[in-house]
């Protein structure tokens, strides 16, 4: 190396310093913040996600871009916000599949409980809809309960993909009934799944309701049951599961960061965030794309998490003794 | 021009063997797995029929290597091709190890000096202007236009 | 609506400044991402969504329906040129593509197909403006046992797509199934050969595995002989236009590629890689000049790249007829049409027309546009050959290294690129062939999620994989195929046919 690419060095070097200096000394947040969205551009986490960020830029002032890290079940992103530095300038969304389900079955993350990592808050929950072709000959989710009971092991529910969010509802469902309802998986994105039900190859499918409302719409659908406790308005047709089953289990969304955050970042971005989820602008966008508002700080978004987490170890336990 | 020779034949039998060798450990893997059952077929069961292919595909490998004309040679380079090759490839590694450490803008812009002094006769400042131009053109682009998350490194603290 | 309407209506709706601007800036767009090494059309869109979301649904979806045909045009740019596909569509077009340029008809070669593009592209337009909603229902009649015939079929045809001994294509095909097995399986969620590493659950990722194989191992040979190697002449005009000949032995590929084209796009999968492959390899079979293919002949690259972009227009299908992304990049105009709290469904022709007819106005005027737009950029891209290798190939290990990374924002895809280039190289020096490699990693993990499915969805029937008769038809036609040769030397062993000279495509 010659003198005038060391010297070129050494002012780059110097040049950083003296901004890492300045940087430390102002308030948080100073600068953009990195919002991780574990899932591909184009999944079903990224309008809200962007919507969150959109409106966390306007509280905080400052600029919060959206990256997409997808791979491993969303657990490749989490690895990376959990990992990340502590100062507030890398939080992201995770759900609770990576969250409390992942750690259970995988022993290489990065994380455990939710004490390694922060909850910041929650920002909604899908619930799981179960959809029949609109010519099926069950007029209703009982008729179609009643035929599941007396072929125990025939009737084909498809999942995209097993033990993801629809194939642990129908599990779950299963457990607390006492029937057996197989799940197909079909991993090639929602869309293989539906066209299996409107070919007639499976006797239904489950998903978020999101990706099948347009068919349920224009009647090439009908949905039969959606997995909540009382009706879920995009579907009013379809008999809440929750109301006389235990098997509510649906995705949910929450915002996290990595542990160690100083307390008075934590309270800025969760305080910010809270008033995010609470807004009018976020309900009316949540409501519009068929996702349930459920807005929780970060204390009982931990609570939340920690209980999905004990309802999923039981239904392993159901799972593995099959 | 100095270019050196590989025998053809020794070559594919060493391809066919690392093949095999290849094969028998991913075998031994994929038989770890959950095979499943009939109506659910575990994850197991297709890396076998993969580790079959493989051993099957490495066999042919040697079996052709076999039969190959002692004569067939593969052109080897020797000499200064050479050392371009191994540096390319070593700056490469550099380049991309220390892509996460010192940030995507310095590494990126120090492997373009290089590589480009490795093959080029031009003198230093005309290199480096060069580079420079190159690798600011190329960020602003990606980086800046449309925002590709290159890692920052080191530089994380700073916009 | 009737089709005249739909077109006056699309017109109306095409022709305003907003969705203009979108479908030119969008083919604009969509080129260049094409010609850049290793940032393809779901990257590209993926930079770009943001943009789209805060345009209107009718000018994102035209936008995004641009970047992706027009990707299809600037795909094989670098293919063609210096041996190095910008997406994996284009991995069928370096073996002819290549060749030919080396022997100095590159610009011949890009005219071909750019025409080529804009025929496929216009004619599946065409085909989906007047069948959409009846060829939405041809995606239904597929399931988990059509597919494992039509993709394990498929690899069968395919192993020995690009000549050589019977090592150099299996050899580099099961590699690349192996490799296609690493990570997190989609089925069932487990972690396979990861080695308790998380970042290998991921999986290698294809545009990686291709620009490593292809783009990086190229590189490197020509750094070994950077100073051996002869400055291409000036390319004048005359050899910027295809000969007679070249055009005659042009346009039979390129109806075929359309055909093949238009048909994967209503499938499920990887549309325009999958047909790319499959015109490539029906040109091997019945292309009159058959046994030229793989050593530098027109038709390898006319058929592919002619399907590729068919496959891309009328994946626009399923998409648009039933709400169903059938890719990754329709997959993508979805997410864009769900931001602007469009439900897609059966429902989004009759309910918003502007959409259907305003995208499929656009996707005429985008390939006309495309067209006049690339045929004087040959020039240019043919001159870039003349750029100093010192100047060149920084360039392109950067933009390369930028276009791995971009795909996940993930370092580890990177070193994959690193060490994929490697394993490149040193088969390149041993002959064998690259293209199968990338087949079995796009085809591997289909035909094992087929293969599982399939028993999952059959309550352990293994019947259900010749139970239906599209699956039959398509593993007697594997068969006829796999047994041409046989079938053609029979024929001529018995009653002296010369096949060769009835093959489809005109006179000798």
């Amino acid at each position: 190396m010659n003198s005038f690419a060391k010297s070129t060095l050494a002012i780059i070097i110097a040049g950083a310093a003296l901004s890492a200096g300045v940087a430390t000394a102002q308030e948080y947040p100073s600068r953009d913040i990195t919002f991780l969205v574990p899932y591909n551009p184009g999944g079903a986490t990224d309008p809200v996600s962007r919507q969150f960020a959109s409106q966390l830029e306007k509280i905080l002032r400052v600029n919060v871009n959206v990256e997409n890290r997808p791979g491993g079940s969303g657990t490749i992103g989490l690895g990376v916000i959990v990992r990340s530095k502590p100062d507030g300038y890398t939080i992201g969304l995770s759900d609770i599949g990576a969250l409390a389900y992942q750690p259970l079955i995988n022993s290489g993350l990065a994380y455990k409980t939710p004490d390694d990592y922060q909850p910041i808050v929650k920002l909604s929950e899908q619930p799981i809809v179960l959809v029949v072709r609109a010519d099926a000959r069950w007029k209703n989710f009982d008729e179609f309960l009643a035929e599941a009971k007396k072929n125990p092991g025939k009737m084909r529910v498809g999942v995209n993909g097993l033990r993801t969010a629809p194939d642990l509802v129908i599990q779950q469902f299963n457990k607390v009934s006492g029937t057996r309802i197989v799940t197909v998986p079909f991993s090639g994105g929602g869309g293989e799944a539906t066209i299996a039900v409107l070919g007639g190859r499976i006797e239904a499918m489950a998903n978020s309701g999101a990706g099948n409302l347009g068919h349920v719409r224009a009647g090439t659908l009908r949905a039969l049951a959606v997995f909540t406790k009382g009706k879920y308005e995009p579907f009013p047709d379809a008999t809440p599961v929750g109301d006389s089953y235990d098997a509510t289990l649906g995705s949910a969304f929450y915002v996290v960061g990595p542990k160690g955050m100083p307390p008075n970042v934590l309270n800025k971005v969760s305080s910010a965030a809270l008033q995010v989820v609470k807004s009018e602008e976020f309900l009316k966008f949540t409501k519009t794309h068929v996702y349930v508002a459920d807005p929780k700080d970060s204390q009982e978004a931990k609570a939340d998490i920690l209980q999905f987490s004990k309802t999923y170890v039981d239904l392993l336990k159901f799972i593995e003794q099959r | 021009m100095p270019v050196g020779a590989l025998e053809k034949r020794k070559a594919y039998l060493a391809m066919g063997g690392i093949g095999v060798v290849c094969a028998a450990c991913y075998l031994g893997l994929s038989l770890q797995l959950p095979q499943g059952r009939l109506d659910q077929p575990g994850p197991g069961v297709f890396p076998i029929v993969v580790g079959v292919l493989l051993t099957l595909a490495s066999l042919v490998t040697i079996w052709e290597g076999w039969q190959l004309d002692r004569r067939e040679q593969i052109a080897m380079p020797v000499g200064s091709d050479l050392r371009r090759l191994l540096g390319l490839i070593a700056l490469l590694f550099g380049f991309l190890i220390a892509m996460p450490i010192v940030g995507y803008i310095v590494s990126s812009a120090l492997f373009c000096i290089l590589l480009m002094r490795i093959l080029s006769d031009l003198s230093w400042p005309r290199v480096l202007a060069y580079s420079l131009a190159m690798c600011a053109a190329l960020y602003g682009a990606f980086v800046s236009f449309l925002k590709v998350p290159m890692p920052r490194g080191i530089w994380d603290f700073w916009q | 609506m009737t089709t005249v309407d739909g077109i006056l209506y699309g017109l109306q709706v095409v022709f305003t400044y907003q969705n203009l601007l979108a479908a030119l800036a969008g083919a604009l767009a969509g080129t260049m991402i094409g010609v850049l090494p290793g940032i393809g059309p779901v990257a590209g869109i993926a930079m770009i969504l943001p943009i789209t979301y805060s345009l209107g649904p009718t000018a994102g979806i035209i936008m995004m329906a641009g970047i992706f045909y027009g990707a299809m045009y600037g795909g094989s740019t670098t293919a063609i040129l210096i041996n190095m596909p910008g997406e994996s569509a284009s991995v069928m077009t370096c073996i002819d593509g290549y060749k030919l340029t080396q022997k100095g008809r590159a610009g011949a070669v890009l005219t071909i197909v750019a025409l080529g593009s804009f025929v496929g592209g216009t004619v599946a337009v065409a085909g989906v403006m007047l069948f959409a909603p009846a060829l939405g229902q041809f995606g239904i009649l597929f399931g988990p046992a059509e597919f494992f015939a039509l993709t394990a079929g498929g690899l069968m045809i395919l192993s020995r797509i690009s000549g050589g001994t019977l090592a150099a294509g299996l050899f580099p095909m099961a590699i690349g199934i192996m490799l296609s097995t690493v990570g997190q399986e989609a089925v069932t969620g487990y972690n396979r050969f990861t080695f308790g590493f998380n970042d290998l659950s991921q999986g290698i990722e294809l545009v990686a595995l291709v620009v490593g194989l292809y783009g990086l191992a190229e590189i490197m040979l020509v750094v070994e002989t950077v100073h051996r190697r002869v400055r291409p002449v000036k390319v004048g005009l005359r050899d910027m236009m295809p000969t007679r000949t070249e055009f005659r032995r042009s346009w039979a590929p390129a109806g075929r590629g359309t055909i093949i084209g238009f048909i994967f796009g209503l499938l499920p999968g990887p549309a325009a890689t999958l047909s790319s492959f499959a015109s490539y390899r029906l040109e091997k079979a019945v292309s009159k000049h058959r046994h030229e293919i793989g050593e530098g002949a027109i038709e390898g690259v006319a058929g592919p790249e002619t399907a590729n972009n068919a496959a891309a227009t009328s994946s626009m299908v399923p998409l648009l007829a039933l709400g169903i992304p059938f890719n990754a990049i329709t997959a993508l105009m979805l997410a864009a049409l769900m931001v602007h709290g469009i439900q897609p469904g059966p429902l989004l022709i009759p309910n918003h027309p502007e959409i259907f007819w305003g995208v499929i106005v656009s996707m005429y005027v985008g390939n006309l546009v495309l067209l006049f737009l690339n045929i004087p950029l040959i020039g240019v891209w043919v001159s870039m050959l003349r750029v100093p290798a010192y100047i060149f190939l920084p360039l392109i290990v950067v933009l390369a290294v930028i276009g791995s990374y971009s795909v996940r924002n993930s370092i580890f895809d990177v070193y994959i690129f690193l060490l994929v280039g490697i394993i490149g190289y040193v088969l390149r020096k041993l002959e064998f062939q690259l293209a199968p490699m990338v087949i079995g990693m796009v085809l591997g993990p289909l035909i094992e999620k087929h293969l599982r499915e399939g028993l999952f969805m059959s309550l352990g029937e293994v019947s259900v994989f010749v139970n239906s008769p599209i699956a039959i038809t398509i593993w007697i036609l594997v068969l006829i195929i796999m047994t041409f040769g046989i079938q053609r030397a029979l024929l001529e062993r018995l009653f002296g046919i010369k096949l060769g000279k009835v093959a489809l495509g005109g006179n000798e």
